[in-house]
């Protein structure tokens, strides 16, 4: 335990003016509230430096390709060759690499959300406040796992046990009718969109819970024990009054989840197959944008393919930090929707 | 159907009607599914370990924790160990003090616009993806000072654990009650003297909290590695100049070798990473979920 020390007069051991000095204390207060001041400015200057590094580093792709053509290409190839003529050109493509990334990262949320969001039901309204704060650890322990851990798991268990399991029984019954979950019955692969969709939910579900469980407890308790008391079940409270109640905040959890499946890098890589095609099929191998730059970027020599490969990188920024804003803008409205305003 | 909610009907002392029982079950039903999705959120964390365990166990042998990588005959990842406490730290005192005086700032000395647009650059970057701090460092320091180095990697982790620890420090110094401040302030103690002797001292267990779950997060970090630290076999103490490994580089580049022998490695460097994340984080969360059950 740290002790305030305080200077005292030798003669008469009262506290030495010292301390009460004005202009050595306001010295020293200003010294530590701009010392601490520079922190927070040096964040903003992040999040600037972020953009401007970003941007200026792809420049040539955004100039000499242009931003259109950059995110409308299919193909990723520096040095393409024209199967009819023979002649080779550049095409450098974002689109397999955009879809790929939206495609995994909607089934993650597809399958996360529902989950995520009745688990937190359960944690707040059902189970008994032991169960719920044991869970509570255990999904928290889920999001501690390191990236590449639950990688190497999907690389070599999960991605077979999805497909010969999951990946086969939707295809075998939807995939006859919906030519997007149509699997290659000859040699499915083991890799693909879908199974970085199956990956990312496992990553996202805690954070799923983590917001739907705040934004379900903030739902005031004099709602529900309106609704108790004229005689609904626990069930009919949560499905009238509950969830209708939160739904714009568990709108905006889900949002920040769809920001972190994006962005999650390393799993994604390991399992999503790393072929730069759009996929005709969620079972088909895939690229995402996270993918892309890791698989790439510490092999590429041509300029223009590495400004595009950080040009990558800008679009997954706007569209995370664009997340971001959005549902700040929208949990604030939300607190002013419920303060009665 | 004893717990069955008291109903219209009770109160008739009637019957219960046919709509009644079809409530009780459909309340039934959800309760049963909604305990059934905690079960299979957990079932992946089981499957993790087990397999993480089965498979890397026996690889673990001494000679992975004493031994460099590059040998092709014997195990080695002490280059990956000793990088990871190297960089880890590293990263740690450079983002960690940021955020820690950051946080400071915005709970004890910003006026509420400060608060407000503080907050919500905290937030932005706590959203933005970590392989995005990995290209700007890639952009900057690797482009333009270092080449591939142990630094840049250290750096790339620091953007990570810098709002992590920002708003950790923020929302822990705001539980400190305003009675201890005053209670400071009164005597005539300035306003810096008493975040840092009375204010901090307080809220000392939180704010270990939040840098230790920021060591545990830039511990499990591979994706800002990738271009920065670049990863290397070479037993590297000190050099912070030179490319560096770090155990979740070990484990994501050793998993992508088609040859048994170093995925064996892979998943054994699971095991020591998974452990020491999960370690780090069980004695921290732990603390305070055991006393919320007492």
């Amino acid at each position: 335990m740290s002790q305030i020390q305080i200077e005292r007069d030798e003669s008469t051991g009262a506290p030495s003016t010292m301390l009460l000095d004005p202009g050595r204390s306001e010295f020293a207060e200003s010294l530590f509230r701009r010392g601490t001041l520079l922190a927070v400015l040096a964040a903003g200057a992040l999040l600037i430096l972020l953009f401007v590094v970003l941007v200026s580093q792809s420049w040539g792709v955004w100039t000499n390709y242009g931003i259109v053509r950059f995110l409308t290409t299919d193909t990723w190839a520096p040095n393409y060759v024209d199967p009819a003529s023979g002649a080779t050109s550049v095409r450098i493509g974002a689109l397999p690499m955009v879809v790929g990334t939206v495609i995994s990262a909607l089934i993650g949320l597809i399958i996360a959300a529902p989950i995520g969001v009745l688990v937190a039901v359960f944690l707040v309204e059902f189970a008994p406040r032991r169960l719920a704060l044991v869970l509570t650890f255990v999904v928290e322990l889920i999001a501690a796992i390191p990236s590449v851990v639950i990688g190497i798991w999907g690389l070599y268990v999960f991605a077979q046990f999805s497909r010969d399991t999951v990946q086969w029984w939707l295809a075998s019954t939807l995939g006859q009718v919906i030519p997007f979950l149509h699997e290659d019955p000859d040699s499915p692969s083991v890799f693909s969109v879908f199974t970085a969709g199956m990956v990312l939910a496992v990553m996202i579900v805690p954070m799923v819970v983590a917001i739907s469980r705040e934004v379900i407890r903030s739902v005031p308790m004099s709602l529900r024990e309106a609704h108790l008391g004229i005689g609904a079940t626990h069930w009919e409270v949560v499905r009238h009054v509950i969830l209708p109640t939160a739904r714009v905040g568990l709108l905006g959890g889900v949002m920040l989840a769809f920001g972190r499946a994006i962005g999650e890098t390393i799993a994604v890589t390991m399992v999503i197959g790393n072929v730069d095609q759009v996929p005709t099929s969620v079972f088909e191998p895939g690229q995402s944008i996270a993918s892309k730059i890791a698989t790439n970027l510490g092999d590429v020599s041509d300029p223009l393919e590495l400004s595009a490969l950080l040009g990558l990188g800008v679009v997954l920024l706007f569209v995370s930090v664009g997340l971001s804003i959005v549902v700040r803008l929208g949990a604030r409205r939300f607190a002013i929707a419920r303060a009665g305003g | 159907m004893d717990d069955r909610v008291l109903s219209a009907g009770d109160l008739l002392l009637a019957p219960p009607t046919t709509i009644d029982l079809r409530r009780g079950l459909t309340d039934r039903f959800w309760k049963l599914l909604s305990l059934l999705a905690a079960i299979v959120v957990i079932a992946p964390l089981v499957a993790i370990l087990f397999f993480v365990v089965a498979r890397g166990l026996p690889t673990l042998t001494p000679q992975l924790v004493f031994n460099a990588a590059g040998n092709t005959t014997a195990p080695g990842a002490l280059n990956a160990i000793l990088g990871s406490l190297q960089m880890v730290p590293l990263a740690l005192l450079i983002g960690g003090s940021l955020g820690l005086a950051g946080g400071i700032y915005m709970a004890e000395f910003a006026g509420p616009r400060v608060v407000a647009i503080g907050a919500f650059i905290v937030d932005v970057l706590l959203g933005v993806p970590s392989i995005i701090a990995g290209l700007l460092i890639y952009g900057t320091v690797v482009a333009y000072a270092t080449g591939s180095s142990a630094i840049a990697g250290s750096l790339a982790l620091a953007v990570i654990i810098f709002p992590i620890v920002m708003r950790a420090t923020e929302e822990v110094l705001r539980l400190v009650p305003e009675a201890v401040r005053e209670a400071s302030l009164a005597l005539g103690i300035p306003k810096w003297r008493t975040t840092i002797s009375v204010v901090i001292p307080v809220a000392r267990a939180g704010l270990l909290t939040g840098l230790m779950l920021a060591f545990a997060r830039g511990f499990g970090e591979t994706a800002p590695l990738l271009f920065t630290a670049r990863g290397s076999n070479a037993l590297n103490v000190g050099q912070l100049g030179d490319p560096m490994s770090a155990l979740p580089l070990f484990v994501y580049q050793n998993s992508r070798v088609a040859d048994d022998f170093f995925v064996g490695q892979a998943w054994s460097a699971a095991i020591v990473l998974l452990a020491i994340v999960l370690l780090v984080n069980i004695v921290v969360r732990g603390r305070s979920i055991g006393a919320r059950v007492e």
